[in-house]
């Protein structure tokens, strides 16, 4: 309810003598308030994963436990760890890969060459984006198996790589078509094949969006939870999100160990955020950029 | 794009690929730069899609070796089920409280990140938090910082009124805290959207309602909100869709409990296919989701035509 | 002799392997030994060799069985080499091993360690070969009558038997024999007197509670229900007048005897242990793994008495004293495509025998068990043979109750029950939705009722 005119009106207002500051106070304190709600949860989850499950369980609360890195040793023992840390990297950069580079090329067609229809068959391959995920593993589960991509990255590559492309797809066309046509115009001018076009024009000058979509489908897969936890059988492909499934699942004498569940989701989380922290404007263009024009 | 193919004395000697007057190179040149997406989509999630449908008029089944035709039965075995008919009640009611919820709050979250204040790219950027961080992992989270012994929440519930929640053995409790979670997750991702609409506004539209008299609640509602209107019915939909969809929060959070009564359809779908290997059965009940979705979408395709009448 | 109880290597018992929300782990009883994960896919690749054999095993189990081979020198004296593969410890990944093995003609072992779930489904699914040629003339003698009654429900298939069990965990009446003292109060011994305990123990103002369990979904809350309803002489998986007493038993329990903390609905076994430790619970029923965790190192401190957690038998309920208690075991199984099967099999003969039996308990409690001759050849002092020596002397052991699609009717099950117990429906519709879906799973084998 406040923008930047309101606030320079407010205070000239105020030099007038004419309203109170209420107004500035309750918005430092709605930030507070939202500031708190999103960062305990993280705080919570910090704080569990570098304490004790004994120091966890102390009544009353123990806000900032002893520092200890033994989960991490223990998870490291007792799983294989680094394993689903690289799994589930994998699985990410080539999730990130294949999308990137099917809805380039989509995109890149979505944009420049239009004809009657064009726009409805975009909207068909968004429409996909209804079709929720839990309805397809079932049939999805026997074509891997008939594949003989069951159990691999690279049959989760193929699924998830192929969920993400409408939305990616989407934004690519929106990031292409800012690129002005002469730049391509001229270099087709100049006898560039398409896929010098392609390599030499436009990645360069879509890389902002080419990034943002990157970070984007990376974070997405990262995150992903149904397609490892239903297609991985093994060590071979089971990414982070199943271990802390499983680690949760599991059973030790002392219960649910919360300490080891949240240093996994540590694990998990840290990355993410270290990116976000890096690169929120670009994110959010991304996040935007299909949904605003 | 200029033809200068007419003009005889400049040397072309471009390779026509996007030739303005051959049509069909065009088309295939289209064709061929579609077709990876294409063949992904239709190969996992279209086919996929249309085999769901089919299979759920079976009794396809892993462990027992059964797989014949049966008609309507599965869907027949629905109404009996209290498992099934605990589900669809309830993600129809988390689905419109969660969305409901959400556009409210994301709402609220985008006016405090687009006023002027100091921090705010600190806001800005603590607001993707909770979208980055995987479901799995905020549903496991909030199961412990709500734990009735040793989670922060009950414990501060505790210190300031005495009294001593005990969440996941109360069904209603249970139910709000899956909704509530599934706001803290998704509200900041809807404010990032609004926001982004709401810069879209032009600054004189409020200085000509200041001028005019009108406080900041009126001018909220008078021009921010029609002015993004079409935005919040597009990101409500999807978010209606997306949370029929939705499965890793209950499967951290509570998994169904207590009995059922936050179990939602994708973990039934879940469970009867991948724990049990009902293939059959999950299929059924995923055509069941299918439908709540073109529900979704044919409210959808109304509430645009009627925005469009409107602007 | 003396049973190390080693559980300074607290490692956890996985269960889910491709997602599974009903893991029967606590049903399988999480044991003294408990597994990591580490499983090599296919082990050792087998040696030409005719008389070395694969032993899929889970990784807890390795040292104690390497230990069995060395010290009775069987490799030396038989001529098979014994190559221990490790297991993964979640069904589902074995099952799916194993499942495109067989079909290919091969096992990745030739022995298996397994539990009673894969027990239900890689016998239906035809694995496993018949072993009563291979066992001695006096293995129904040497086993319990509990164990031979066990045996013919979980590990037989059309009257052939296809496992022997190596271990014997059962859920043990743990009590806190001190305050009972203090108090004058007797020990519970049936259903009547573990109602009155409420207002005998349970104090709103110290947070005090007579009994606590850990009843949350995912298996848990399934082998009370499993546990009571034995007592109340029937099998759940029947929803006969057995389980509906049991369920009502249970409800007044936590609703109008306020004897057991309503909030063991959300407990896993953790808290409920937990509590005990906190000075919280005056008796509970828990896996024998409790005894090992109260005299650990983490617990030194209040583990002053062994009457902080003595052992009695548990209350007896209208089905009398023979099913008061039920049992949960690994065992022995031999593949049909094994690659040495011959080899196996006199391996197999030797391992279920009489002599290795005894010399198997004397590497550890994975293979301490109630038969005749181990439990002759044990420390008598021990307190977990002195709990096995106490319940089958009582003849207090029943059968577990037995479901061909084990993990799936126990969530149907636990669903149904949790709602009642949570007042989201009554006693009436809970038991009439549980008949149905379980009738709708397929069908409840002659082999459950023969275990009521």
């Amino acid at each position: 309810m406040l923008d930047a005119k309101d606030i320079g009106l407010q205070n000239r207002e105020k030099r007038q003598g004419l309203s109170i500051e209420w107004g500035r106070i309750g918005l430092y304190a709605a930030f507070l308030i939202f500031a708190l709600v999103v960062i305990l949860p993280i705080y919570w989850m910090v704080r569990s994963s570098f304490a004790t499950s004994a120091d966890l369980h102390t009544s009353p609360l123990n806000y900032f436990p002893p520092f200890t890195f033994s989960n991490f040793t223990t998870l490291v023992q007792q799983v294989p760890f680094f394993r689903y840390v690289l799994n589930s990297l994998t699985f990410s950069i080539t999730t990130t890969i294949l999308t990137l580079v099917a809805s380039f090329l989509a995109a890149y067609a979505f944009a420049r060459i239009q004809f009657p229809g064009s726009g409805l068959i975009l909207w068909i391959l968004l429409l996909t984006m209804a079709l929720p995920d839990i309805g397809t593993i079932v049939p999805l589960y026997r074509i891997l198996a008939g594949l003989h991509l069951l159990d691999t990255i690279g049959g989760l590559t193929l699924v998830l790589g192929s969920a993400l492309t409408p939305f990616t797809v989407w934004v690519l066309v929106s990031f292409i078509k800012q690129v002005p046509y002469e730049i391509e115009e001229a270099a087709i001018m100049d006898g560039a094949t398409l896929p010098q076009i392609f390599i030499r024009i436009l990645l360069p000058v879509t890389r902002p969006g080419l990034v943002t979509m990157g970070l984007i489908n990376f974070i997405n897969a990262w995150n992903n939870l149904l397609f490892p936890l239903s297609f991985a059988a093994t060590e071979a492909s089971k990414t982070l999100s199943v271990s802390i499934t499983e680690v949760y699942n599991g059973y030790s004498p002392y219960g649910k160990p919360w300490e080891l569940i949240m240093t996994i989701g540590v694990t998990m989380v840290a990355p993410v955020v270290i990116l976000i922290l890096f690169s929120q404007k670009s994110i959010v263009r991304g996040l935007t950029g299909g949904a605003v024009k | 794009m200029q033809n200068v193919s007419t003009n005889p004395n400049i040397a072309v000697k471009r390779r026509s690929f996007l030739p303005s007057k051959n049509i069909q190179r065009r088309y295939l040149l289209f064709v061929i730069l579609v077709a990876p997406a294409f063949l992904l989509r239709l190969a996992t999630s279209a086919y996929p899609i249309a085999q769901t449908i089919l299979l759920s008029f079976t009794n396809l089944d892993l462990l027992k070796n059964t797989n014949s035709y049966i008609g309507l039965q599965n869907y027949a075995n629905m109404p009996k089920n209290p498992s099934v008919t605990g589900s669809v009640s309830f993600t129809i009611i988390y689905v419109l409280a969660s969305t409901v919820l959400n556009l409210v709050v994301g709402m609220g979250i985008a006016q405090l990140l687009n006023a002027n204040f100091r921090g705010r790219w600190f806001a800005r950027t603590i607001n993707l938090i909770p979208w980055a961080i995987p479901t799995i992992v905020a549903g496991y989270v909030f199961r412990w910082l709500l734990d009735d012994k040793f989670g922060l929440i009950p414990v501060w519930v505790q210190a300031f009124t005495g009294a001593h929640w005990i969440v996941f053995i109360n069904p209603n409790a249970s139910r709000l805290a899956v909704i509530l979670v599934q706001v803290w997750k998704d509200a900041p991702f809807m404010a990032v959207i609004f926001l982004a609409g709401m810069q879209g506004v032009p600054l004189d539209l409020y200085e000509a309602a200041r001028v005019d008299g009108a406080n900041a609640w009126q001018r909220f509602w008078n021009i921010t909100i029609p002015m993004i209107k079409p935005l919040v019915i597009t990101m409500g939909i999807f978010r209606l869709i997306w949370s029929l969809a939705s499965f890793d929060l209950v499967y951290g959070l509570t998994q169904g409990a207590p009995g059922v009564s936050t179990s939602v359809l994708a973990l039934q779908i879940f469970q009867q296919g991948i724990d049990f290997f009902k293939f059959g059965f999950a299929s059924s009940l995923s055509v069941v989701l299918l439908i709540l979705v073109g529900i979704v979408g044919l409210i959808a395709l109304r509430l645009y035509r009627r925005a469009d009448i409107a602007y | 002799m003396s049973i190390s109880r080693k559980l300074s290597r607290r490692d956890f018992l996985k269960v889910t392997g491709a997602g599974v929300a009903g893991a029967a782990i606590a049903a399988s009883a999480p044991g003294i030994a408990a597994a990591s994960a580490v499983s090599k896919p296919f082990g050792v690749p087998m040696l030409l060799q005719n008389k070395t054999i694969n032993v899929g095993i889970l990784q807890s189990a390795h040292d104690q069985m390497q230990a069995l081979l060395d010290s009775t020198g069987y490799s030396k004296q038989s001529g098979i080499d014994v190559n221990l593969v490790i297991r993964s410890d979640t069904k589902e990944t074995e099952f799916a091993k194993i499942t495109s093995a067989v079909q290919a003609g091969t096992s990745p072992y030739d022995v298996l360690d397994f539990e009673d779930e894969l027990a239900t489904t890689l016998s239906r699914a035809g694995y496993f070969v018949g072993v009563d040629d291979l066992l001695p003339k006096d293995i129904w003698d040497d086993l319990s009558p509990a164990m031979t009654a066990y045996t013919k429900v979980w590990s037989t298939l059309n009257g052939e038997t296809f496992r022997i069990v190596h271990n014997w965990e059962m859920p043990i009446f743990w009590y806190r024999k001190d305050w009972f003292d203090a108090k004058g109060v007797a020990v519970p011994k049936t259903w009547e007197d573990v109602a009155g305990m409420g207002k005998v123990f349970t104090d709103s103002s110290t947070g005090v509670w007579a009994t606590e369990d850990g009843l949350m979904k995912g298996a848990f809350l399934n082998v009370y229900l499993a546990w009571i309803t034995l007592q109340a002489g029937g099998n759940p998986f029947d929803v006969g007048d057995a389980y509906k007493t049991a369920l009502q038993y249970i409800y007044d329990l936590m609703h109008s005897d306020n004897t057991m903390n309503p909030a063991s609905l959300q407990n896993s076994y953790d808290q409920q242990n937990a509590d005990y430790f906190a000075d919280k619970v005056a008796f509970m029923r828990q896996w024998p793994y409790f005894g090992g965790l109260a005299r650990s190192d983490a617990n030194k401190a209040w583990w002053t008495t062994e009457d902080k957690a003595a052992i009695a038998l548990p209350p007896v309920g209208p089905g009398g004293v023979g099913g008061s208690t039920y049992a949960a075991a690994w065992g022995w199984g031999l593949i049909k495509t094994a690659p040495n099967l011959d080899a196996a099999k006199e391996f197999y003969s030797w391992l279920v025998s009489t002599d290795t039996a005894v010399a198997a308990s004397k590497t550890g409690e994975w293979f301490f068990n109630a038969r005749k001759s181990v439990l002759a050849a044990s420390d008598p002092t021990n307190w977990l043979v002195k709990q096995v020596q106490m319940y089958t002397d009582a003849g207090a052991i029943g059968v577990r109750p037995f479901h061909p699609q084990f993990v799936e009717a126990l969530t149907i099950l636990e669903d149904n029950a949790s709602a009642y117990f949570t007042d989201q429906a009554n006693l009436d519709d809970t038991l009439s939705a549980t008949k149905d879906q379980l009738a709708a799973l397929g069908s409840a084998t002659p082999e459950a009722t023969a275990s009521s």
